[in-house]
């Protein structure tokens, strides 16, 4: 028995994903009709990159609501969404990238297919630039696109949800197209452009840990300037730590972890914490059960 | 930057959150989400 | 290696169960015919009822569902008539298996919106004659929220005045108002210059029901006859006015040569 609570231990992380995903996307009724839920709750935003246009989506993605009160022309700042944002942000920062978002998990599904056993890596070439690359995608498709290249009567697009967004295209784009036969009709270019970025999101995801994550997702953006301040958060214990570099090793993002504990990048995955030898890294929720016990 | 700023500024932020979330869904933001997330986004899945 | 073993086969499985459920989905959509939208919508609320007091994974679909058909019940009195349309649309599928197989009676299998009273957004009294008026009309299903029908208004007013001679008509139907004389609407209208004949949809479930169903999203253009008969396609998404120039001529070339 308490091999097997160990065994839950370990995959810990992957039960809360694959769980959280089914409880918001427990739809099932979409999938089988190929419609989308209509019901109250769609007025209130998942954490995660969740297309509200998935057949399964229960709750309301936080980017594309965003776009979609930006691009209204009744609002020119989203209280709403920003205040989400915030709040989240502040509780959890991006353990809800390493928990709680279903693209997540189908990233890391994707990354331990044993393709390219030999040449999996970390990262692409030009890392610690390509890392700035979602800021300028947050600002330039979620927010200033879709507030000022409005249409005749002041309305503006989602444009990142438009032309970028590869969580949409498959939980959303290609389940409704292949559900439904008269949308099939409809599709033109943009699908193919969608569907080409998807593809090489899933090719690179293969082969690099988390592409999307790390470069190109406006949320992760957003949830990683709390990281230093979230209530969740990661510490190192400067006396047991010897700056041996094993977090670092066993970091698939490739944080200095015994240096910047709460970066921008991490997503909480906790792979440091089970690499250290001297227990040096824990959680503040950990360090809090100490004090309470001691 | 120390525990202790950290705590504050996180305490003020989860306050101004709150109150962002609810003025925000009293000037009828909340409608504008439900509308978007139960219509089809056709934009949103490359037909649009 | 053994766990890599492991994923594999959970990644094998879940491919072949999504294979299995997307060609389960897939036969279905094949068996029903493309115009026949009564009978889709009929075997579709059947397999409901079948499918879903099955596994156990629906349990939670169908609280949801039962939880928003509550919570819509009691938000419809505060929100606007979108709450209203979905409440009813949602109350109307479950219920109306009964409806649904009088309507089958009343109306032809083609005749897609069959009989109803509204008005135009200007406040004129409408009802199903409206089709008799012209040839062949093109009804396009829009919505005030939605961005991609806006656009392409600009381009369906324009088409609407160069086809008025050729036994043609555009009649807009604004699938989020239910009041003439809306304020959102009249000023798309206005700006887009797409001043043809637009209806709004009454408060009344079962209309709503019977003219939003062909809509899966907006917009969806429908080509009528002037018996109300649909011809052609369900046309989903908009279009750009050379296709939509082709798509009219190809519908009036049907109805006019018949």
């Amino acid at each position: 028995m308490a091999e097997f609570l160990q065994k839950i231990r370990n995959r810990m992380r992957l039960i809360v994903q694959v769980g959280f995903t089914a409880l918001t996307n427990g739809y099932v009724l979409g999938f089988i009709k190929g419609k989308i839920y209509k019901g109250p709750t769609k007025a209130l935003c998942v954490p995660g990159l969740n297309c509200y246009s998935c057949p399964g989506a229960l709750g309301a993605c936080p980017i594309g609501s965003l776009q979609a009160v930006l691009g209204s022309r009744n609002y020119r700042f989203s209280f709403y969404i920003i205040g989400f944002l915030i709040f989240i942000g502040s509780l959890i920062g991006r353990f809800v990238c390493g928990w709680l978002c279903p693209f997540g998990l189908i990233q890391d599904l994707l990354y331990k297919i044993p393709f390219f056993r030999n040449r999996k890596r970390k990262n692409l070439p030009g890392h610690k630039w390509l890392v700035w690359l979602k800021y300028v995608i947050l600002v330039v498709f979620v927010i200033l696109m879709p507030m000022f290249y409005v249409d005749i009567i002041g309305q503006g697009s989602p444009w990142f949800c438009q032309f970028i967004c590869p969580s949409g295209t498959l939980t959303a784009g290609i389940p409704l197209v292949l559900l439904n036969e008269d949308l099939r009709g409809a599709i033109g270019f943009l699908f193919a452009w969608k569907a080409a970025i998807l593809a090489a999101v899933v090719l690179l995801s293969i082969m690099v840990y988390r592409p999307f994550c790390k470069y190109l997702c406006p949320l992760g953006a957003i949830y990683g300037l709390f990281n230093p301040i979230a209530l969740y958060r990661y510490q190192v214990d400067e006396t047991k730590c010897n700056r041996c570099g094993s977090c670092q090793r066993a970091c698939k993002m490739d944080i200095r972890v015994w240096e910047t504990p709460n970066s921008r990048e991490c997503i909480r995955c906790g792979d440091c914490i089970k690499s250290c030898k001297r227990g040096a890294i824990c959680t503040t929720m950990k360090k809090n059960k100490e004090k309470e016990q001691e | 930057m120390s525990r202790r700023k950290a705590a504050v500024l996180r305490s003020l932020l989860l306050v101004a959150a709150a109150a962002f979330i609810i003025f925000g869904a009293s000037r009828g933001e909340v409608d504008t989400v439900f509308t978007k997330a139960v219509n089809i986004c056709l934009e949103c899945i490359g037909i649009g | 290696m053994r766990r890599r073993r492991q994923y594999l086969m959970a990644m094998a499985v879940t491919a072949l169960v999504t294979a299995g459920v997307l060609a389960g989905c897939g036969n279905k959509e094949d068996s029903t015919t493309k115009t026949e939208t009564q009978t889709e919508e009929n075997a579709g609320s059947q397999k409901d009822g079948s499918v879903t007091s099955k596994s156990a994974g629906e349990d939670a679909a169908d609280k949801a569902q039962t939880d928003g058909q509550q919570e819509n019940k009691d938000s419809a009195k505060e929100d606007g008539q979108k709450a209203d349309y979905q409440d009813q649309q949602t109350e109307s599928q479950e219920k109306s298996q009964d409806q649904q197989a009088d309507a089958e009676n009343e109306t032809d299998k083609n005749e897609i919106f069959g009989e109803f009273k509204t008005k135009t957004l200007d406040g004129k009294d409408v009802n199903q004659d409206i089709f008799a008026e012209a040839d062949l009309t093109m009804v396009n299903i829009w919505g005030t929220f939605c961005g991609p029908c806006i656009r392409e208004m600009p381009d369906l007013g324009e088409l609407s005045r160069e086809y008025a001679d050729k036994g043609f008509r555009m009649v807009g139907i604004i699938s989020d108002v239910s009041q003439p004389e809306d304020e959102t609407a009249l000023e798309i209208v206005d700006k887009t210059e797409a001043d043809y004949t637009h209806l709004v949809i009454p408060d009344d479930a079962n209309m709503q029901y019977r003219i939003l169903r062909n809509a899966q999203v907006v917009p969806t253009t429908i080509f009528l006859d002037k018996n109300g008969n649909q011809v052609g396609e369900t046309y989903p998404g908009a279009k750009s006015k050379k296709q939509w120039i082709a798509v009219i001529d190809k519908m009036l070339e049907k109805v006019q040569n018949e």
